[in-house]
């Protein structure tokens, strides 16, 4: 099978690496190209770049981030944040992205899912969910890095975004994303169970242990892992071998 | 214009991650160049063919820049090319994605989606994304000399179907599916694959490109 994959995200802010708790009360870390270099030379599966406050000015500023990053970074690289037309993406793939994440666009305007698809190949189309839950199995989409309500359901939206052409799921939990208290399993799984292309879940993931229970409890394929590395109480060096040493058979890494 | 007998040339038809390539090679310390026409292909030592996206997107672009002829001339002459992703698939004598569709014919096969559905009719997840362990044949010079647990990163929905098991020099195992990864014949070589994104393992796959090849 394809191993189970842990994505290092970076939530970008002008020219800084910023962190926040549920999206919202961003703290500066520092400089996202050093970050990125760190995580890919301890053995990140992925890169994961969002512009946080992107969508809320409608610009996209991270293709000179992208482009600088992609230098002597050789693993991929998804980007998101204020992307809103086909034009969008292609700057961004020229700059050294592999993949988009689109949100608010999206949500605003279905079309653009199938546009890029068609365009790029659903293998560079992430629609990237921001869930909070309304009750019970049912949680809400929403957008603007999760300042706006949509009233559109996350199960529904998964699957449409699905049928449109959409490659992979990036789904992030805002009522657990900064909390360091763990995923929201039951909405991962929920969505994993939904579709038929890769989840990438997110938000929460405050101890190694979470990576497990995400893959283990949740059928997610990847897990994004922010807070964790940024302020490095968990080495990506360390997250490997003791998934393996779980039964979840991700990626061996050498050591450097 | 001439090109350097130790510069590799990578065909710029408008697909494909080009600077990613480009940046791996620069990190292995090969020498590169950009080539878009057929003329500069003929002046090609070895030939890099990218791709990305649907095969019918990647083969009718190809073929309305003319290159099609400087491509095969290129390998009958016995000179290196290196197809990546799709421009492995493009390799092939047709695909299948989104209707049939010619491709360069230079090794026997097909391109066909893989399977959604295991042996024991469960779903499988399509596109195929993320890194596999890859099953290589070691004599190989791409492969020559690995130092590294050899797992590669993928982000494909179709798949090679090569006639001839010979040609077959990496394999990996998606969700039950064997799928061919890698592919030779003689001086021709394809990579399912991403080698510019695949880490330590893939630099050392295309350093071996440069320098054993």
């Amino acid at each position: 099978m394809s191993r189970p994959r842990v994505i290092a995200r970076l939530d970008i802010k002008g020219p800084n690496l910023i962190k926040g708790v549920h999206l919202e009360g961003v703290r500066v870390v520092g400089d996202p190209n050093e970050y990125a270099l760190q995580y890919y030379e301890e053995g990140a599966d992925e890169l994961l770049y969002i512009d946080a406050v992107a969508s809320l000015y409608g610009r996209n500023n991270l293709t000179e981030v992208v482009h600088h990053t992609t230098k002597n970074i050789f693993i991929p690289l998804t980007v998101g944040g204020g992307i809103r037309s086909v034009k969008d993406v292609e700057l961004l793939l020229k700059s050294g992205a592999d993949k988009v994440a689109i949100n608010t666009a999206a949500v605003q305007n279905e079309s653009i899912i199938s546009e890029v698809s068609r365009a790029f190949g659903n293998q560079c189309t992430v629609i990237q969910i921001d869930a909070k839950k309304k009750n019970d199995k049912t949680w809400e989409v929403y957008v603007d890095g999760g300042r706006e309500k949509t009233g559109i359901d996350v199960l529904e939206w998964a699957q449409t975004a699905c049928e449109l052409g959409a490659g992979e799921i990036l789904l992030t939990s805002i009522d657990q994303e900064g909390t360091r208290r763990g995923m929201d399993i039951e909405l991962i799984d929920a969505v994993a169970k939904m579709v038929n292309i890769p989840v990438i879940a997110s938000g929460g993931v405050g101890k190694i242990k979470h990576i497990k229970e995400a893959f283990i409890n949740a059928s997610a394929d990847a897990v994004a892992v922010a807070d964790l590395l940024h302020f490095k109480r968990a080495k990506l060096s360390e997250i490997h071998p003791y998934l393996i040493s779980e039964g979840i058979q991700t990626r061996k890494v050498l050591g450097k | 214009m001439t090109l350097n007998a130790k510069t590799i040339s990578i065909l710029d038809y408008g697909i494909g991650n080009l600077l990613s390539v480009q940046r791996a090679l620069d990190a292995v310390g090969a020498s590169w160049t950009m080539v878009k026409t057929p003329e500069e292909v003929k002046l090609s030592d070895k030939l890099i063919l990218p791709g990305v996206g649907a095969f019918m997107h990647c083969a009718n672009t190809l073929e309305a820049a003319g290159l099609n002829e400087a491509i095969i001339e290129h390998a009958n002459s016995g000179k290196a090319l290196l197809g990546i992703c799709v421009g492995m698939q493009l390799l092939f004598d047709y695909g299948l994605e989104q209707g049939r569709c010619d491709g360069l014919g230079l090794i026997s096969g097909y391109i066909d989606k893989i399977p959604d559905q295991q042996d024991d009719g469960s779903a499988r997840k399509i596109p195929h994304i993320g890194w596999s362990e890859l099953f290589l044949d070691e004599e190989c010079p791409l492969f020559h000399n690995f130092s590294h647990i050899p797992a590669a990163y993928f982000v494909h929905s179709y798949m090679v179907i090569p006639e001839h098991s010979n040609h077959v020099i990496a394999r990996c195992n998606y969700e039950g599916a064997d799928i061919t990864c890698g592919v030779q014949k003689e001086n021709i070589f394809g990579l399912q694959f991403h080698p510019e994104k695949s880490a330590q393992a893939g630099l050392e796959i295309l350093s071996n490109f440069d320098s054993r090849i």
